[in-house]
């Protein structure tokens, strides 16, 4: 009777399935790759030192910097789909590799921003930082002259205080460094420079100058010891004299070509 | 390179297919747990391998054994393991099967049980000829042992089966 009894297991899987499910995989690496690891112990120093090297340029690889020239407006697209249009002489940087982690650009000069909703999306200026979900709207900065627009939406702005605007509500960094409210009748007129319309209301003359020369890439000589104050307008279609008139005419001034350049003197 | 790679793997393939099973079946005959002695098999296998061990399907049958069993060893001092094959016991048809499906399972009791009561090395032995149908030399050769060797363990466990199956039936 005894004879007949045999002990056959119940295996779950036959070897034929254990050889292709496990053996196949690690039968199929080649040894040379063992060989490499004696060499990587070896030189892990060096490996290592290489490795800190590169992470650390990383960032500076997804750095991106976009710079708009004198004359020059530039409109750029951000990994997220947000647009952002820079005036002439801007300069915009950010990291792509950490922008889905926090959104954010660095700028100097001025852009008129049209942010995807989203997270939290920081403009960082020296004069002060701008934080926003997801609107549109204008930041002016340059040297110590700080200003933001608020297109649609809600903005903080952040400097030494900090100020929240809403639809058609703007901020100007006063001489004191403090942010304070503005609001004006038309604020698109502040974001007009996108369409090559430049608008003027109570502006001291010569920062009307310096935009018409960051506008056409020219060099204007003009005595600054005034205080003229400019309200109008002019648009890129004119031609650089004709700009110059409309602007000096009011203050009883002359252009004058000097070289590449212009000069404005008194009549 | 490559190719000395090739030609590694196919060596390996070879002790694999005729080792395996058996390497297996071995574990489960000193553990009576077919998962166990199947993941012990595999990592001994894998070791194998992974150490580039140069094992000869001839003449290193009984390293292979060797590590087998100790692997187990070492699996079974950390793991209790009720040994139990009553669920792996066929019992072949022939003219005097039992009526009773009953019947037919307390004779599989009965005869793990006879399993257990034999000392580890006269079960594994057993098993080895019962089951796997092995000459009394190669199961020596296996296990590193003499021919005598084997036939006494045999003869005890013939013994055994023969006078606690007997009782029991009768």
């Amino acid at each position: 009777m005894n004879d007949k009894m045999k002990i056959e297991p119940k295996w779950k899987r036959s070897s034929e399935e254990i050889w292709r499910d496990h053996f196949e995989e690690i039968t199929s690496v080649d040894k040379v790759s063992r060989l490499d690891f004696a060499l990587i112990k070896k030189y892990a120093f060096y490996y290592a030192a290489a490795a800190i090297v590169v992470i650390a340029l990383l960032p500076l690889l997804f750095s991106k910097n976009v710079v708009s020239l004198r004359g020059e407006h530039i409109s750029c697209t951000l990994p997220d789909g947000s647009v952002v249009n820079l005036n002439a002489e801007t300069e915009l940087t950010y990291n792509s590799l950490i922008w889905f982690i926090s959104r954010g650009v660095k700028m100097n000069g001025e852009a008129y921003f049209e942010v995807e909703k989203g997270a939290k999306f920081t403009v960082r200026t020296k004069n002060g930082d701008v934080r926003v979900l997801g609107t549109k709207f204008n930041v002016f900065s340059r040297g110590d002259e700080f200003a933001v627009t608020c297109i649609t939406g809600r903005v903080e702005v952040k400097s030494e205080n900090k100020v929240i605007i809403e639809k058609n509500e703007g901020v100007r960094m006063a001489n004191n460094g403090e942010l304070k409210l503005i609001s004006e009748p038309d604020m698109g007129n502040t974001i007009s420079w996108k369409d090559d319309v430049f608008y003027f209301t109570s502006v001291p003359l010569n920062k009307v100058i310096e935009e018409v020369m960051r506008q056409y890439d020219v060099d204007i000589e003009y005595a600054e010891n005034n205080n003229y104050i400019y309200t109008g307008n002019f648009s890129k279609e004119s031609t650089i004299e004709e700009v110059l008139e409309i602007v000096s005419l009011p203050f009883g001034l002359r252009t004058e070509k000097r070289g590449n350049g212009y000069k404005l003197v008194s009549q | 390179m490559l190719k000395a790679g090739k030609l590694r793997k196919e060596e390996f393939k070879k002790l694999f297919d005729t080792y395996f099973d058996a390497i297996r079946r071995y574990l489960y005959y000193r553990c009576s747990d077919s998962e166990l002695a199947s993941d012990v098999a595999q990592d001994l296998f894998t070791r194998i391998w992974e150490k580039s061990m140069q094992i000869d399907p001839v003449k290193d049958k009984a390293l292979l054994y060797k590590m087998a069993s100790d692997m187990i060893v070492s699996k079974l001092r950390r793991k209790k393991v009720e040994l139990n094959y009553s669920g792996s016991i066929i019992i072949e048809e022939s003219g005097n099967t039992p009526e009773t499906n009953v019947e037919y399972e307390q004779l599989k009791i009965q005869y793990s049980e006879v399993l257990l009561k034999m000392p580890e090395k006269v079960r594994t032995t057993f098993l080895m000829s019962r089951g796997e149908e092995l000459k009394y030399a190669e199961i020596a050769e296996r296990l590193n042992v003499s021919v005598k060797a084997i036939e006494k363990r045999m003869n005890l466990a013939l013994t055994l089966l023969r006078r606690d199956l007997r009782r029991e039936t009768e």
